[in-house]
């Protein structure tokens, strides 16, 4: 028990170690592949994504609507608990890096969410001009139920998972 | 295996049902809002025990040093439903439930009134350490909490069963 709780600790400092260097580098490859996907919406004028200090800064390239400013590291902080339960768990390696990969593939997921939520709720008559009810609020409740819970919830689910090559319970 | 999946699915619904509402006014105004006045009162209890001159005014605690309010997500609900979600999705029994949520609430609670007190200590103290507090290490370490927290117990309930 104590070997496990020194395992737990050691996994979530070097979590947090990760995530406060590799923030600035990490969030330009987020902003990239979410700048990719959200080619696909019109309304936000082909946008680019770059990372300025902990924070991601959308820019619409082929029109007028203003910019973003999305603090990033509020969206990927979740893989501290994540480095905490498999370090706890033992030499799971493969399903750490499964379970990294999920995570990832939600951050730029996540990042969508709220660069989508921002542009739908934030920008006044533009908003309201190019987003309709339905759309701010899907936008704004998803953004806002991965930020209280979801985000740790598909660490849960992974390492749940992982698990399952032991015996039932953890 | 096939059972974890189940487990997992019924968890995210019950999460979803549970979480959901908590965006409707109704439950903001009589249900997190008198939630982060009572944590309010206790942190605010709880630092003027140890020689802090702070006043509480609803969700907010005040000092001339710093001031914080308790909203969504401070107040430690969304991790209480997380658990609840989980001990529900888990097949246990009634009883077995029950005194998981008990006993699972009031550890939340326990862990995010430390959260609370303590982040007041760092914003007044240590300002700029205050933002990395807050999210990454205070929200982690009460997920966390939730987390082993029910993995003990299912441990626990399995053994039992």
């Amino acid at each position: 028990m104590p070997l496990r709780a020194l395992r737990f600790i050691a996994g979530a400092a070097a979590g947090f170690l990760f995530w406060w260097y590799a923030t600035p580098v990490y969030n330009d490859a987020l902003g990239a592949a979410a700048a990719q996907i959200l080619q696909i919406d019109k309304r936000l004028c082909s946008p680019r994504a770059d990372a300025v200090d902990r924070n991601v800064f959308v820019q619409p390239r082929l029109c007028l609507v203003s910019t973003a400013t999305i603090p990033v590291d509020q969206l990927t902080y979740n893989i501290i608990l994540l480095a905490a339960l498999f370090a706890m768990s033992g030499r799971n390696i493969l399903a750490f890096i499964v379970s990294c990969v999920v995570v990832i593939v939600t951050h730029v997921l996540s990042l969508i969410v709220s660069i989508e939520s921002t542009y739908a709720n934030t920008n006044g008559v533009w908003s309201t001009q190019h987003y309709s009810q339905f759309e701010r609020q899907l936008w704004i409740s998803t953004e806002f139920f991965w930020r209280l819970a979801g985000m740790f919830a598909i660490v849960f689910a992974c390492w749940w998972i992982a698990q399952s090559s032991r015996k039932p319970g953890v | 295996m096939r059972s974890r999946w189940k487990f997992l699915l019924r968890f995210a619904v019950l999460l979803a049902v549970f979480e959901l509402p908590l965006l409707t006014e109704p439950v903001d105004r009589y249900v997190a809002q008198p939630l982060s006045s009572g944590i309010a009162a206790a942190s605010g209890a709880l630092l003027r025990a140890i020689g802090e001159r702070v006043v509480v005014r609803g969700t907010i605690i005040t000092a001339p040093c710093f001031a914080v309010d308790i909203q969504n997500g401070c107040n430690g609900l969304e991790t209480m439903l997380f658990l609840v979600a989980a001990v529900l999705a888990f097949p246990a029994t009634a009883r077995q439930r029950l005194v998981a949520t008990f006993l699972g609430i009031l550890l939340i609670q326990a862990v995010n009134l430390i959260r609370v007190t303590s982040l007041f200590l760092v914003g007044c103290h240590r300002r700029v350490w205050f933002e990395s507090f807050h999210l990454a290490i205070w929200q982690t370490i009460v997920f966390a909490t939730a987390v082993l927290f029910f993995a003990a117990w299912s441990r626990r309930a399995v053994a039992r069963a």
